[in-house]
């Protein structure tokens, strides 16, 4: 008997009750369909959220001076030394290759007066045309430029949240007060440009002035507080952190991925990725339940014509492998359609998107970053090969017991009844 | 014939107990994961309100009018603030009222310095009304005696920035209303920590007066005052009532929905996240329970037909599957109380401790604590059983009525099936 021949009688077996293999293929293809379509928007949520996070803080990697993630403020600064150092790896091919972008930058905090109000900022020193490719700010400018041309008086560039609370606008002048030393200095600015990200913390609280200018006014030339690392590819991050932080030695700067330098960000990824791996397991086994009714309820329906194949000398086993293929072909075809249909809309998604705000949701953040409502699916290679194997391994254990069961009939379970 | 039905169903699902009971654990299995889900996200969704809105904000807030977005010094709300404060505290539906004035500083110790948003606040009020004061870590709150003037509270983040700890002074500088440069000194009570950066990093509160004196602001002055509701879900409808009754010119008054439209959406999302988990859930009960009754119908058609033959009208042979399914669907229902019964008390007890593996952050700008805690959601629970069972009998039509079709004449020819 071949398994040619087998499988060509389980196809025809499954369809002696045609209705029935339809409706379980079809719930095994709802199960298949909706794991794809999960897996693709909540990877593509996550990769977005990744992406935001990753353009508005400091880099897929970033280089900073030890202990600066304690104790936040000027005194923590990388040394001429260091800045060096990174700027020469960067430059090394195997690093090179993999590396978008940097951006240096200076952070400090200071006081913003306008004429009708005052606010605590943090200020990012940063240089505009390192900036512009990758952070999200010069992306997200609504009026102005980011760091324009200089005029005669130095430019700041503010969120339209801060814009509002301190009733300034383009060409607007504002007093920058921060600590330098023991003394307060106060820098008179013009508003070049306005950005708004959505993110009221960013919008209200951020302000960008040219590196150089920041640098004068603090009176510590060459002084960074990061250096943003921008990839091609954010599944490099690891790989290029280690190698950067292999050639930079002992030096006293850490080197970080986003994954640690945004580790909330991180843990809300894995946490509902969690959620999604029970949510996704529960409606599968819901559905392969449904593929084990129909196959026993199959084979216990059949039991004469088992004990008949028995008594005329089929072997167990063969038995056995004829409803496993029953099993199987049911699961291949429900998910089969499943996967193309779900490839399709997931194709779909990708490209129109999903727009969570037609269902009643609105927009929200997580860890400080703005997840939209519009999500577009992604889908990775990795993520469908293991689909399709823990699929295929629920298929197989919903034929075991049926199969099993078939194999022990009985010859005489024939003559029963008769 | 009714009850008689009913008890001819039940029997008929136990003819093939396999079979009922495979497909009542598909459905339970689902059941206990919407009961689940549901838990979770009541309970999520009632942390965020309680902590979200009860920690900083209070659940209704009133300000001079055009106070808020700007926030603005000026704006201060007109007339004697504090006397309106404690008029509020009459108002039936009201628990509690405290007064604040609000202010932006650079505060610094030594090279080190930090801008932070200034907060005067009547201590004993405050505890009435927010519950930040149970994030203090170090120290202790402020007391409302005239002695403990000139300290203040500041969040861990800040400290650390600042490189300080209790009983250090440090210097506030502040423009004031009267356009002067207000600075003093203040020691540090106490230090919190409430798992949301903006505030542990950027919040300095102070007693009203220090900060009325700062800001050369008058005794009665004050930017908010923030109310407890007796009930925070009707915080919407007790701000319409506050309008009304107070009368009082200049003010603007706004509920938690208004003021944290961030927590508002993340109800939202959690609602239309089970809603789509609803849809699922369902759907596939529904095609498990048609499968079920069509191979329970059809494989008894020769029943049915000696049925009719001996004179049951078909609406009766449909009422019998239906009754059918409607034990199916109990007995799913039942299956899935046995499984997550356990689970539920589990979850709303215990949660699940994620602890070893985060700090715990912020969705939203509400702090998620890193144990996940289910709630009792008996409404939302009860209503999913009775949609189960309401998709099961839908589902359960078409074979019933297909029963109710069989021809007796047919019956003998062995045609059937």
């Amino acid at each position: 008997m071949t398994a040619i021949m087998l499988l060509r009688i389980a196809w025809r077996n499954l369809w002696r009750h045609p209705r029935r293999t339809v409706l379980t293929a079809l719930a095994f293809s709802v199960g298949v369909l909706l794991l794809i379509v999960f897996l693709g928007l909540s990877d593509g949520m996550h990769q977005k959220m990744i992406e935001t996070g990753v353009r508005l803080a400091s880099g897929h990697v970033v280089v900073e001076p030890e202990g600066a993630r304690d104790q936040a403020g000027t005194d923590v600064i990388m040394t001429r030394e260091s800045a060096e150092a990174v700027r020469r790896v960067l430059a090394m091919t195997p690093v090179a290759e993999r590396v978008r972008g940097s951006a240096p930058r200076l952070l400090v905090s200071g006081l913003l007066t306008s004429a009708n109000n005052s606010t605590g900022v943090q200020v990012i020193g940063a240089v505009p045309e390192r900036e512009e490719k990758f952070s999200l700010l010069p992306d997200r400018i609504v009026a102005g430029s980011f760091l324009g041309p200089d005029g005669r008086t130095p430019p700041i560039v503010v969120g339209k949240v801060l814009a509002e609370k301190l009733k300034v606008d383009l060409g607007s002048k504002v007093v920058l007060m921060m600590q330098s030393g023991k003394e307060i200095q106060s820098q008179l600015l013009r508003v070049r440009g306005i950005f708004a990200t959505g993110m009221s913390d960013v919008d209200g609280h951020v302000v960008t002035v040219s590196l150089h200018d920041l640098q004068a006014w603090l009176d510590r030339p060459g002084a960074l507080s990061h250096q943003a690392i921008f990839l091609q590819r954010a599944e490099d991050a690891e790989p290029v952190r280690r190698r950067i932080a292999e050639a930079l030695g002992e030096r006293p700067v850490s080197v970080l991925t986003w994954r640690q330098a945004l580790p909330q960000l991180d843990q809300f990824i894995r946490i509902d990725d969690a959620g999604n791996y029970i949510f996704n397991g529960v409606v599968l086994v819901m559905v392969t339940l449904g593929v084990l009714n129909t196959i026993l309820m199959a084979v216990l329906e059949r039991r004469r014509e088992f004990g008949l194949l028995a008594a005329l000398g089929l072997r167990p086993v063969l038995v056995a492998l004829m409803v496993t293929a029953e099993g199987l072909l049911l699961t291949v075809l429900g998910g089969g359609i499943g996967l193309a249909a779900g490839l399709g809309l997931h194709r779909y998604f990708a490209r129109a998107g999903l727009d969570m705000a037609a269902l009643g949701s609105a927009e929200f953040s997580v860890a400080g970053v703005t997840v939209d409502t519009v999500i577009y699916s992604y889908l990775y290679a990795g993520r469908i090969r293991w689909s399709l194997i823990f699929i295929a391994g629920l298929g197989v254990l919903a034929v075991l017991y049926p199969a099993l069961r078939a194999a022990r009939t009985a010859p005489t379970e024939a003559t029963r009844g008769l | 014939m009714f009850p008689r039905l009913i008890r001819m169903g039940w029997r008929n699902l136990w003819r093939n107990p396999r079979r009922t009971l495979i497909t009542a654990t598909a459905i339970a299995i689902g059941s206990v994961m919407l009961a689940f889900s549901q838990s979770v996200m009541e309970g999520l969704t009632r942390r965020m309100v309680e902590q979200g809105i009860s920690l900083l904000l209070g659940h209704v807030q009133i300000h001079a009018s055009g106070y808020r977005p700007d926030r603005s010094i000026f704006d201060r709300i007109p007339g004697d603030a504090v006397g309106l404060a404690t008029r509020l505290r009459t108002v039936p539906g009201v628990v509690a009222a405290a007064p604040r004035v609000a202010g932006f500083g650079l505060v610094s110790v030594g090279e080190q310095s930090a801008g932070a948003d200034l907060v005067g606040i009547v201590p004993d009020l405050e505890t009435s009304v927010t519950t930040w004061s149970d994030s203090i870590i170090a120290g202790r709150m402020l007391r409302n005696s005239p002695e403990d003037k000139g300290e203040v509270l500041i969040g861990e983040r800040l400290a650390r920035t600042l490189g300080v700890g209790l009983g250090s002074s440090l210097i506030v500088l502040t423009q004031a209303a009267d356009g002067s440069l207000g600075n003093d000194v203040f020691s540090i009570a106490g230090i919190f920590r409430t798992g949301l950066e903006m505030t542990d990093g950027g919040l300095v509160f102070m007693t009203l007066g220090d900060l009325q004196k700062l800001l050369a602001l008058g005794p009665t002055d004050a930017h908010e005052i923030a109310v407890r509701a007796a009930v925070p879900a009707a915080a919407t409808e007790l701000a319409v009532v506050l309008r009304t009754s107070l009368r009082f010119p200049g003010i603007e008054v706004a509920a938690w929905p208004v003021l944290a439209p961030e927590v508002a959406n993340m109800v939202a999302m959690s609602d239309s996240w089970l809603f789509i988990l609803y849809a699922i859930v369902f759907v596939l009960a529904a095609i498990a329970v048609l499968n079920t009754m069509l191979m329970a119908v059809f494989e008894r058609l020769r029943e049915f037909g000696v049925l009719t033959a001996l004179g049951m009208r078909p609406r009766h042979v449909v009422l019998l599957v239906v009754a059918e399914v409607g034990a199916l669907a109990v007995v799913s229902l039942g299956v899935a109380a046995l499984i997550g019964a356990p689970l539920l008390h589990w979850i709303i007890a215990h949660g699940i401790d994620l602890r070893s593996f985060t700090e715990g952050f912020t969705m939203s700008g509400v702090a998620i604590e890193p144990v996940i805690r289910g709630a009792w959601a008996g409404a939302s629970f009860l209503l999913s059983a009775l949609a189960l069972i309401g998709f099961a009998l839908v589902a359960g039509l078409y074979p019933a009525v297909r029963a109710s079709r069989v021809n007796p004449a047919t019956l003998t020819r062995g045609e059937l099936r």
